[in-house]
């Protein structure tokens, strides 16, 4: 049974090791090094690269990211959780009113983030639409900018918050709810008080699993931000191709994948294996 | 073919001992009851019997022959799950084909028809699990153990899935199959009264070791310990004698020459259907319960009552 | 909040999900190359049809998920069947980390890796790439899923069939595959849309032979406001939309 086991293992550990654990040590080992005359990587070893993480000219960058994502992750678990407690409620419908959720989230995100700009842009559907109504004179400046973004963050990660707490929703006991009105409690109090206090779990989870890949995006800031709202991923790529210095841009990486384990981490001490 | 003997078997847990000195033997042909309750490490036995586990220590031989080691399918044994684990892909003949299949038995297809005809499942042989009932499910289970003709057959609380009128039928079933295939049962049960009406023998097992081993009666009536005493049915023990609530009496008067009486107060009686349940208290504070059939009177609370058993209803437990 | 106004907040926020990518299909109808409607027609879908570079782009991408998906589809089933018998979890919890690394850090890491090795290699980005890429992104999917379905199996079942005289190999391949193969399917549809929509990591490790169509989508998204867009999109948000609900059927039956 052993060899078996192990023999069925054999290839994902390949993958695993080449594909992603070697990459990774390269780019810490890169993180370390120099930028090339020409690009590329080349000795002396440094902390160089760590330290102009904190010069300004990228820490806006860096606080922007955080900004944005925060906002997002907030905007996601505010619009989630009312959907979420609807579903958690709605008996024989609620696979399909999850599908619902979920059926866009996994269509191409790039036709989705094509959408909002389809949207938004100055010849795009809402500004054709408030100019023939006669409601604006000019095309407003709805896309590229940091709100197209958030917007965009907001509508590819929406499902990552709903799902969480509806799951974390769901297995409350339906009685509490009644219960709390029978004590005199009116709905919205009893939403704050007994409900809220017991989706604590589900908001972490929530948040975190919003937050990691808004603070990560690259393509949703790229295509709506339009290079006026650039953010951390948008950096690193920049650092990959046109800036052509790698050992910053392995820095960057890793200070970014510092802060996904860091919260992953948090997570899953503070809330355990209940939500793998 | 011969008898299954355990010898002073061992298995540790990562946090505990689960098999602590365990041996057995059990004879050829008859229906064995591992008895205990849950944790008491009778299901690790077992798997170790087939092959699932391995002891850390002792002996598992079977007609002389030393079992540990092999694999489970190089074991003459077979087992019949607590959950049945009938394949769910497959059909109530394809999952009686499964072992033959894999010995290549040229025989196959007969074999298949006599085990779906000894467990009177003919008509249900081309059904899904999923469209069985408990009672054909486990009757699935059985006939795909049986027909690959082990020399022991192991089964796990077979009957704990199916609900209490099926369970006592399928109890009947059970005992009159193993008297036709006349092989050795080895039935692992934490009810006493399954294990008590099926079995030839029982060994009661508690936390990983043996308590006693005997035959029904042996086991109710002279248990050796207290725990087998008090796990097989309810007790009254008054100081170190017990008697049974069933062998119990209550009256006003005091009885006649060769009864134990011990005065009492009722404490309460409840109608329980086939008979009174009555609780009383002695002076010392012993709680004393007894079950009178109708007629033999009704009893108040508060009430001063003789309780008095004959001398040979009384458990003794040997010190 | 629970009268009339929570399910007038749901519909709306429904609305927020599904309107903009419906409003986005039905205008790749429109016969203008505006945004005002002027009429049916299928003249984008025609442009669409008559382009050979996309023909091209949607070849190459048709070719890498379905090379993808078959490789990632044996190696994370092989892989979850692993961890499920005893799980490791140096390789589950590098997995798990796979799947929430921000893409743009695979796809910097991956192409990082492929010209260091093919210094030495002599050989250059291209096709094999981005399958590997792929394959190497698309197998922690897999075994989320196979796993989901492992995990309500009974493990009773295989050793029933070791207990009939299967070996380990006939326990996996005549109880065992055949009960996931439901699993298997789905987790192979969701490889093969996760695949086909990647363009973040597939930019970064291609090469001049293997533009896919993300790729050329992305190009054109950014070029300005183009209608063939918007029927590109409408073909690929319905077809992946079929995939994925079959892949939920799937897990579900």
């Amino acid at each position: 049974m052993k060899r078996l086991r192990a023999l069925f293992l054999l290839p994902a550990w390949a993958f695993t090791l080449l594909l992603f654990l070697g990459p990774m040590l390269i780019i810490v080992a890169y993180s370390f090094q120099s930028k090339g005359i020409y690009g590329g990587v080349v000795e002396p070893w440094t902390l160089e690269n760590y330290t102009r993480l904190f010069d300004p000219l990228y820490g806006v960058i860096l606080l922007r990211s955080f900004v944005m994502a925060g906002a997002a992750t907030a905007g996601c678990i505010v619009l989630a959780f009312p959907l979420a407690l609807y579903i958690a409620r709605s008996g024989t419908r609620k696979s399909l009113l999850l599908n619902l959720v979920m059926l866009p989230f996994w269509t191409s995100f790039l036709v989705r983030t094509y959408a909002w700009m389809f949207l938004l842009r100055d010849t795009g559907l809402l500004n054709s639409a408030l100019l023939a109504l006669g409601l604006i004179a000019e095309p407003l400046p709805l896309l590229y900018n940091d709100w197209a973004v958030i917007v965009g963050l907001i509508y590819g990660y929406l499902p990552f918050a709903v799902l969480p707490l509806y799951s974390n929703l769901e297995r409350l006991d339906k009685s509490l709810f009644e219960a709390a009105a029978d004590l005199g409690a009116k709905p919205w109090e009893a939403i704050l008080h007994v409900i809220l206090p017991l989706t604590a779990p589900g908001m972490r989870a929530a948040g975190v699993l919003v937050f990691i890949p808004c603070l990560g995006a690259y393509l949703t800031p790229d295509l709506l931000g339009g290079g006026k709202s650039m953010m951390i991923g948008n950096l690193v790529q920049n650092q990959f191709t046109s800036a052509r210095d790698w050992p910053f841009g392995s820095a960057l990486s890793l200070a970014l994948m510092a802060i996904v384990m860091l919260l992953l981490w948090a997570l899953l001490r503070r809330d355990g294996e209940e939500l793998l | 073919m011969g008898d299954l003997q355990l010898e002073e078997i061992y298995k540790d847990f990562p946090s505990h001992r689960v098999v602590d000195g365990i041996s057995l033997s059990i004879p050829q042909g008859c229906f064995y009851s591992l008895l205990g309750p849950s944790g008491c490490g009778k299901t690790t036995t077992l798997r170790m019997i087939a092959g699932f586990d391995e002891p850390d220590r002792g002996l598992i031989k079977l007609g002389g022959r030393t079992l540990n080691g092999l694999r489970p399918y190089q074991r003459p044994v077979t087992t019949v799950f607590q959950s049945y684990a009938l394949f769910p892909h497959l059909t109530a003949a394809e999952n009686i084909a499964f072992g033959l299949k894999r010995k290549g038995d040229p025989d196959t297809a007969r074999k298949v028809t006599e085990a779906l005809d000894l467990v009177q499942l003919t008509t249900k042989a081309d059904r899904l699990p999923a469209q069985m009932s408990g009672g054909e499910r486990q009757r699935t289970a059985l006939a795909r153990a049986l027909v690959l003709e082990p020399e022991v057959l192991l089964l796990d609380e077979p009957l704990s899935a199916l609900d209490p009128k099926l369970r006592k039928q399928m109890r009947l079933e059970l005992k009159e199959l193993q008297s036709r295939v006349g092989i050795t049962f080895l039935f692992i049960t934490h009810d006493q009264e399954e294990a008590l009406s099926l079995s030839d023998r029982i060994a009661v097992m508690h936390k990983g070791r043996l308590e006693q081993i005997g035959t029904p009666q042996e086991i109710y009536l002279s248990p050796a310990t207290r725990f087998v005493a008090g796990f097989l049915g309810a007790v009254n023990w008054v100081g170190p004698v017990g008697v049974r609530p069933e062998m119990t009496r209550i009256s006003r008067e005091a009885p006649g020459n060769g009864a134990r009486v011990v005065e009492a107060t009722v404490n309460s009686a409840m109608f329980l259907g086939d008979c009174f349940q009555v609780e009383t208290r002695t002076s010392a504070g012993d709680s004393i319960i007894a079950q009178i059939a109708h007629g033999l009177g009704e009893f108040q609370r508060g009430e001063r009552v003789h309780v008095w058993w004959h001398p040979q209803d009384e458990i003794a437990i040997p010190q | 909040m629970k009268g009339r106004l929570l399910p007038l907040y749901v519909v709306a926020l429904y609305a927020f999900l599904h309107l903009p990518l419906l409003i986005l299909c039905a205008f790749s109808f429109n016969s203008s190359r505006f945004t005002v409607w002027e009429g049916f027609s299928l003249v984008w879908y025609r442009m669409m049809w008559n382009d050979g570079a996309l023909a091209e782009a949607t070849w190459n991408s048709l070719l890498i998920a379905a090379v993808s998906t078959v490789l990632s589809t044996i190696v994370g089933t092989l892989c979850a069947y692993g961890l499920w018998k005893k799980n490791s979890k140096l390789l589950s919890g590098s997995l798990y980390l796979s799947l929430v690394t921000p893409e743009i850090i695979t796809g910097i890491a991956l192409l990082a890796t492929f010209q260091w090795a093919f210094r030495y290699l002599q050989i250059q980005l291209g096709m094999h790439t981005v399958i590997l890429a792929h394959v190497a992104f698309s197998i922690a999917y897999v075994v989320l899923v196979v796993m989901a379905r492992l995990r309500t199996a009974d493990p009773a079942l295989e050793e029933a069939a070791l207990d009939l005289g299967a070996t380990e190999w006939q326990a996996f391949r005549l109880v065992t595959l055949p009960m996931l193969k439901p699993g298997i399917a789905a987790a192979a549809l969701l490889a093969f849309t996760v695949s086909f929509d990647d363009y973040v990591i597939t930019s970064l490790v291609a090469g001049v032979d293997s533009e896919t169509l993300p790729m050329m989508l992305y190009a054109m998204a950014r070029r300005g406001a183009n209608p063939v867009v918007s029927a590109i999109s409408t073909v690929i948000f319905v077809g992946l939309g079929m995939l994925i609900v079959a892949s939920e059927r799937l897990q579900k039956a």
